[in-house]
């Protein structure tokens, strides 16, 4: 029995951290709930969603959005509609949250080079099969930028109690700087990926992540409001 | 995948519930129901466990040939998490210390119904029908006494405003029949698979899933848990 339970989170355990970063979330909402976080339970929820869906689709034969004989189990289309969101959740909150006014401009540019990079990448890889390799790459730096300005800005407060975007900025930085590499890896050059295990990497990268979200939460003392962005 | 969806259109329900629940979460953030939206995950989770255990083989919580597909411990957990969720949320609410009490021996009678009831049913392959008939019972009063109390006092917050009004609509219109359906189904099958009570209960959680969401399309701010409790 214990047996069982052991190989479930084994494989099952992605799950349990996205559940864990929610409850924690939830718990200390009241603490937040008018600064720029404001929908970050939205955010984590719809994580959720998107992995119960690409767990379908990976797992089961009789659940699935295309029918390709030659790719079977493709769940990438729910990850690429994901990844959108996901970067311009993070833009939106960076650009809020930093007050400097010339900080703020270089995301703006950015997200709109991450734009153009989503537009043009389908025409090289399908966009229902494979994941967004190139656009990803851009996402990825734009979002690294975004976070590098926003720890420079915080620096010109002293008072402040912004811990849960500095954490979830930290997690989001480590997570980026390998994310897009891994990718454009197991794209391009699927032997070296598995050689060096690659995925193992990827998995350890999300679990730092949501660690580091998690840690935000914990720490935080006092209320963070828009004020203190 | 819309076949799949199709045939467990409730997994649809849970997954829509638990996003607006999020969407609307700064409404009553601070109120009696600020962890459900961790229910409605927890439910999720557990149905997308349970549908994988039911239909797919080699995902199994008891490997035994007669027990395969079994998937009633997750539910059995579940049952017994979201029937002390729900009397937590009434005690809470409910001012009445006659309605409190109720609750609150419901609840420990519920909690030994619980205990006792696996030395009966088995808790790995067999619903605990009479821990559910107990809590369905005991959560059916809660609900009756809440009402009585939104008709008694005069609150500001019309009904139809009222999350919590339309969540207990729900639970009243599901927990009545539940626990009905589950005695059929472990003590006469053949009713239950002849009156297709299967997707009765289906349409039931369907039912309570769209009083819940129309409770979140319609609410108005609700009262932080400070005030209720002066």
């Amino acid at each position: 029995m214990s047996q069982v339970i052991l190989d479930f989170l084994k494989t099952n355990y992605f799950f349990l951290l996205y559940f864990a970063v929610l409850v924690i979330a939830l718990v200390r909402y009241e603490r937040y709930f008018d600064s720029v976080l404001k929908y970050f339970p939205i955010f984590i929820g719809y994580t959720i969603l998107t992995e119960a869906l690409g767990y379908l689709i990976a797992n089961f034969e009789d659940f699935q959005i295309n029918y390709s004989e030659e790719y079977p189990y493709a769940n990438n289309a729910f990850f690429n509609i994901y990844d959108w969101v996901f970067f311009f959740y993070f833009y939106t909150i960076f650009y809020k949250a930093i007050k400097v006014r010339n900080l703020k401009t270089p995301i703006k540019y950015g997200a709109f080079v991450y734009v153009i990079a989503t537009a043009i990448n389908p025409f090289f890889e399908n966009w229902i099969i494979f994941p967004q390799t190139y656009a990803l790459a851009v996402g990825s730096a734009v979002l690294i930028m975004a976070i590098l300005l926003y720890l420079i800005d915080s620096k010109y407060r002293i008072e402040q109690n912004n811990l849960p975007l500095v954490w979830i900025g930290i997690g989001l930085l480590i997570f980026n700087l390998f994310f897009p590499i891994i990718m454009l890896i197991a794209r391009h050059d699927p032997e070296f990926y598995q050689e060096f295990y690659l995925r193992q990497v990827h998995y350890v990268l999300i679990v730092v992540m949501y660690a580091c979200f998690i840690m935000g939460f914990l720490q935080m003392k006092g209320n963070f409001s828009f004020e203190d962005t | 995948m819309f076949e799949f969806l199709k045939e467990n259109y409730f997994l649809v329900f849970y997954g829509i519930t638990f996003v607006v629940s999020l969407v609307h979460y700064p409404k009553y953030f601070d109120t009696v129901l600020r962890y459900f939206p961790i229910l409605l995950a927890y439910t999720f989770l557990c149905e997308l466990l349970g549908v994988m255990v039911r239909d797919y083989e080699t995902f199994q919580i008891i490997y035994g040939q007669e027990f395969s597909n079994y998937n009633a411990l997750i539910y059995n957990i579940f049952d017994f998490i979201f029937y002390l969720y729900f009397f937590y949320v009434f005690w809470k609410t409910n001012s009445n210390s006659n309605s409190r009490e109720f609750i609150k021996y419901g609840g420990v009678l519920f909690v030994v119904a619980s205990i006792v009831n696996p030395f009966f049913q088995d808790l790995r392959i067999l619903p605990q029908s009479y821990a559910v008939l107990i809590g369905s019972l005991v959560l059916i009063g809660s609900i009756l006494f809440y009402f009585f109390e939104l008709h008694k006092k005069k609150v500001k917050l019309k009904n139809h405003r009222n999350l919590l009004f339309w969540i207990s609509i729900g639970l009243l219109l599901f927990y009545s029949a539940y626990p009905f359906l589950i005695s059929n189904w472990i003590w006469d099958a053949t009713t239950y698979e002849e009156y297709n009570l299967r997707e009765i209960h289906l349409a039931l959680i369907g039912l309570m899933y769209i009083c819940f969401l129309i409770g979140f399309f319609r609410m108005r701010r609700m009262k932080p848990i400070q005030e209720e409790e002066n």
